[in-house]
Order: structure tokens, then sequence, then C-alpha cells
């Protein structure tokens, strides 16, 4: 009866080693199904530009006579830029109102450099990643005779920025500028 | 009397095999009951689409209820698939996409940076004086876990609602 008592006492012993091994195996099991489903839902840093990003337009004609618009635009900001994304309103002045008209299209090439920049939607400085630097200024033309008289203009910069280990091309809608146009003579 | 002692030492191994198996069963069981319930996990842009439409989400609209002309921008970092618009009258509402009113020209979507005007007059299934309401739910693509393509509506939360003034 002791001697049985003895091996009832070793098999016990035994199936509580498994049941832990099977507790902590569940439980390690459970543990990575559920950080592989809830990592995702992890807030990661957003696609946007940094606060330093502007451009300004430090000159800008609209002529009366070819409804020809040039910009000269300036770097203020503290980090270069790669290029814009450019869209006019010929309906309404109102700031407030989305400027629909998308005008990379109507560019005109001014110079060698000019060539192959616009990207669908976006016109980029060149064709290097984030050429126009802190300081600069650069101009750029556009043909506006197909929309009759536009009535105000809307440019959103675009840098190439490094989000979550992955370099992205980001529109700084944070930075847009607005500006109402004026016929020159 | 001790043959039957010896007899029920047996029938622990087949309870445990028996409860093992059963357990085992009613998991897969439970497993696929619910997975059906479950919202699948899609991923755009390294994170879960919910954020996407949360974070880098940005749509911008306009309608003008005398003409039916809507013009939309997508401000955000995140391309926007396709747009559901639920267009409200008189307490009722219908469903229709921008890509089955636009066509073609809808192509890839409202890709960053992109703008649209269009007029939607003739397919929001009521006249143009009795729309009341128009409620935008921007569609995203992502991947799966199967890596197949999906296609997600933003949480309600995160649409834009235009109405008449």
């Amino acid at each position: 009866m002791k001697k049985r008592g003895i091996n009832l006492k070793n098999k016990k012993g035994l199936s509580i080693i498994v049941s832990y091994v099977l507790l902590i195996g569940i439980s390690i099991g459970l543990s990575i199904i559920v950080y592989t489903w809830m990592k995702t839902y992890i807030p990661k840093e957003s696609l946007e530009c940094s606060d330093g990003v502007s451009l300004s337009i430090s000159k800008i004609t609209y002529e009366a006579a070819n409804k020809r618009l040039n910009i000269t635009f300036r770097n203020n900001g503290r980090f270069s830029v790669d290029g814009f994304y450019i869209r006019g309103s010929n309906k309404s002045s109102e700031l407030s109102q989305i400027a629909d008209l998308n005008l990379a299209k109507d560019m005109i090439i001014l110079n060698d450099p000019q060539i192959g920049t616009i990207y669908g939607d976006l016109i980029r400085f060149s064709l290097l990643e984030n050429s126009f630097n802190p300081m600069n200024y650069t101009t750029r033309s556009f043909n506006l005779s197909n929309y009759g008289t536009m009535k105000k203009i809307e440019i959103i910069p675009a840098r190439y920025q490094v989000v979550n280990d992955k370099k992205k091309l980001l529109q700084c809608s944070n930075s847009k500028i607005q500006e109402i146009l004026t016929l020159n003579a | 009397m001790n043959k039957n002692i010896q007899k029920k030492g047996v029938s622990p191994v087949i309870t445990s095999v028996v409860l093992v198996a059963v357990v085992i069963g009613m998991i897969t069981l439970i497993f696929f009951w619910l997975s059906s319930a479950m919202v699948e996990g899609v991923i755009k842009l390294d994170k879960n689409i919910d954020i996407v439409c949360q974070q880098d989400m940005k749509l911008d609209a306009e309608y003008d209820f005398t003409t039916g002309d809507l013009t939309l921008l997508n401000t955000g970092n995140a391309p926007i698939f396709d747009i559901k618009l639920k267009v409200y009258s008189q307490g009722n509402y219908k469903t229709v996409r921008m890509s089955g009113i636009v066509g073609s020209d809808w192509g890839q979507g409202l890709t960053t940076g992109k703008s649209l005007t269009y007029n939607i007059a003739s397919n929001l299934g009521y006249s143009l004086d009795k729309v009341e309401k128009i409620q935008l739910i921007p569609m995203l693509v992502g991947k799966n876990n199967a890596k197949e393509k999906k296609v997600v509506d933003c949480k309600e939360e995160y649409s834009k609602t235009i109405s008449k003034v």
C-alpha cells in the first residue's frame, strides 16, 4: 500500500509539470496572437510635414494680355522643399472655398532644369529630392489662358520626409499659401 | 472489489483525452463562429486603417445645392480609393459611390493633392431641391493578414457632412 502510494505521488508530480507547461505555452501563444493583432492599433507617427516647412510668394504677376501667371517663390522655412501643388479657382475669390483647378499641367517650361519636373498634380523644383533650400528664390510661370480670369490660387508645399523609417513624399497642408489674383496691365 | 478499483484506474486517462478533445472541439467551433463576426484587421501605411482614417486622411468637399456640383479635394497624405455618398431627403437616404458616378475618369481615386469637380445632380436618386444633406464617407484600400487588397469604409466620425443652409 505504501509502495502504491509513492507511485501515485510520482504520477501526480508529472501531471503538474505537464499542466504548467501547457499553461505557460497557451499563455505565450495567446500573448503572441493578441500582440500581433493589437500592435497595428498602436498610434504611429502621422504623415505630416515638420512644423518649419514654409514657402512664401515674394513676387506675383498676372498679365492681363496673355493671362500668364508668374510666381517667384522664396523658401522662408527651416527645411528644404521638393515641390508644390498649385490649384486655382476662376469662380470665387473667397479664400474659404476650394480652388479646384489643377494648374500643374499649365506650367511653362522656362529652362532645361524644369523639364520633367511635372508629376501629375505635383510640380517639383528639380529632379533632385528636396532641392529648394531655405533662403533661396525661384520663379515658375503658368499659361492660364484656358480658364478665363483666374480669381485666386492655392499652393501647398511638398517634401520628402522620413516617417516611421520610410521616406515618403508628403504634402504640407498646414503650410498652404492662398493668394487672390488681380490682373496687371 | 479490488478488480473494480483497477478498472476505474484506466478511466482518468480516457476522461482526460475526452476532456481535451471536447475542449479543442469547442474552441474550434467558437473560433469559426466568432471569426465571421470579428472585424478583419486591415493595414495601410504600416498601421491599422482606422488610424489612417483618423490621422492621415483629410478630405475637403463643397456641394452646391442649386446646381448639384460637388467639389472634392484630398489635402491629406493618404490616397482615397473611393467615396460613398449618403444622400438624405425627407428622413430617408440613398447611397451612391463616386467611382460609379464619375466612371473611368475616377481612375485611381482621389490621390494625394488631387481635386475634382463633378455634377452629381442626375445621380442622387432625388430631385435636386429635395436633397437636404450629403454625407461623404471616404473609402481606403489596405491589405489584410493574407496580403489581399481590401476596401474599407472610414468610420462615420471621419466622414464629412454637407447640409443645406
